[in-house]
């Protein structure tokens, strides 16, 4: 239960933040340009300010839902394109371990994830990336933990059958 | 994460925030502008956001407003107003700006970006796209008042070989609603192919850019969004072929 005392609530809002700040801004960076990242951030603090008596103890996946709705309702610009598309880390061979090898498999990585659609890879990233547990990113995404695991499932199974038929591909 | 999740370990080598840690002066913003909302006074840095309907605005800034087309008529009124068909090549001199601001859109440094690393301009109306080469990636943006990014994204660091040894489509999308959607459509060339046009289901014909690898056109209307609505027309020097843009995906 949230405290009514004003100074309590300070106290909790600004635990929240210590405690969340960089997962926070990791989770909407990896959706949207950095430039705009603090933007969505900030409106989600301002929600939780507002709504601080809905916050529950585990604050991590109520605060991720209220930033992937901000990212979706709320669009900078009128040609804002996927909004809520995860982004991929650049590939870089010289930062690979394995040189050739290693960034080869890497493009085919991309490749067969860019492959799936917008709902299996946001499944995929909320627990590669985002680090959440199959019951934190059933939160998020608002259904239940049996349903989000069934999802896992299938996104994981046409990852693995994208990279089976994804050969290496020159480039032009 | 145990053996049976080696696959989603893999996959996080891919996540683009990886090693990402708030820097010092961010933490600073962050707080201050935490005790502005305790203090109760909206965030320094809100912004004022268009709803996606492009009908309605909802102001929740005060300072510090960044230059969105937030106000009528519409960045997208002009820019529909203005929309060619044809599109026009832009020299990337003139394009710089633009492209510096896609880079630093995903927090690339400007000042490393160079004419050279453009790889495709276009022009409709006071439309400007551009696909510009930064990092490990390449990166798709297009501006329409003022140089600022309105839209953008990632794509491959490289154009990729099209199966049919022609082109092919790496991503189409249609967005916003009603009188401000769009379509756009992004894909891969090789040098065999001279010109690309798209035939929508209505009639209208829209002509492509296509340079370096690479080609892409955007037109007012939904049809990219749709299941495969889209004919496009690959010229050679010695024929033209007409495919379904479905048999082009590059997946």
């Amino acid at each position: 239960m949230t405290p009514k005392d004003p100074g309590e609530r300070e106290h909790r809002l600004r635990r929240l933040h210590a405690e969340n700040y960089p997962d926070l801004l990791r989770f909407v960076e990896r959706r949207v340009p950095p430039s705009e990242a603090e933007d969505v951030v900030s409106t989600v603090f301002l929600t939780a300010w507002r709504r601080l008596d809905d916050v529950p103890d585990d604050a991590r996946p109520w605060l991720f839902a209220v930033a992937r709705r901000t990212m979706a309702n709320q669009s900078r610009s009128w040609l804002r394109r996927r909004a809520l598309d995860v982004r991929l880390n650049s590939i870089d061979p010289t930062e690979t371990p394995d040189g050739a090898a290693g960034t080869a498999a890497r493009v085919d990585l991309v490749r067969a994830f860019r492959s799936l659609s917008v709902a299996d890879r946001e499944v995929l990233a909320l627990i590669a990336f985002d680090g959440l547990t199959t019951e934190q990113a059933a939160t998020i995404l608002g259904c239940r933990r049996t349903t989000f695991a069934m999802r896992l499932t299938r996104a994981r199974q046409r990852l693995r059958d994208a990279l089976a038929e994804t050969p290496v591909k020159d480039h032009v | 994460m145990d053996q049976n999740m080696t696959d989603l370990a893999e996959l996080s080598q891919l996540d683009p925030a990886r090693d990402r840690e708030p820097d010092a002066f961010e933490t600073l913003r962050s707080e201050a502008a935490l005790e502005r909302i305790i203090a109760g006074r909206r965030p320094r840095n809100a912004v004022v956001w268009r709803v996606a309907t492009g009908a309605a605005v909802v102001a929740a800034g005060v300072t510090g407003l960044l230059a969105v087309p937030a106000l009528f008529p519409s960045a997208a009124d002009k820019a529909f107003a203005g929309w060619t068909a044809t599109p026009t090549p832009v020299d990337p001199q003139q394009v710089l700006p633009e492209a510096r601001n896609c880079v630093k859109s995903y927090g690339g440094d400007p000042a490393t970006v160079t004419a050279a690393d453009i790889v495709l301009t276009e022009q409709r109306g006071i439309a400007k796209s551009l696909i510009v080469k930064h990092g490990g990636q390449a990166l798709e943006c297009m501006s329409v008042e003022a140089g600022d990014t309105y839209a953008s994204q990632t794509l491959p660091a490289a154009p990729l070989t099209p199966a049919n040894g022609l082109l092919s489509v790496d991503t189409r999308s249609s967005i916003g609603q009603g009188d401000t959607q769009y379509s756009h459509v992004v894909g891969f060339v090789t040098p065999k192919v001279t010109g690309i046009d798209l035939i929508l289901a209505d009639g209208r014909t829209v002509h492509t850019s296509t340079a370096g690898g690479w080609w892409t056109a955007w037109w007012p209307g939904p049809e990219a969004g749709e299941a495969d609505t889209i004919r496009v027309v690959a010229h050679t020097a010695t024929d033209s072929t007409e495919y379904r843009i479905a048999q082009l995906s590059s997946k």
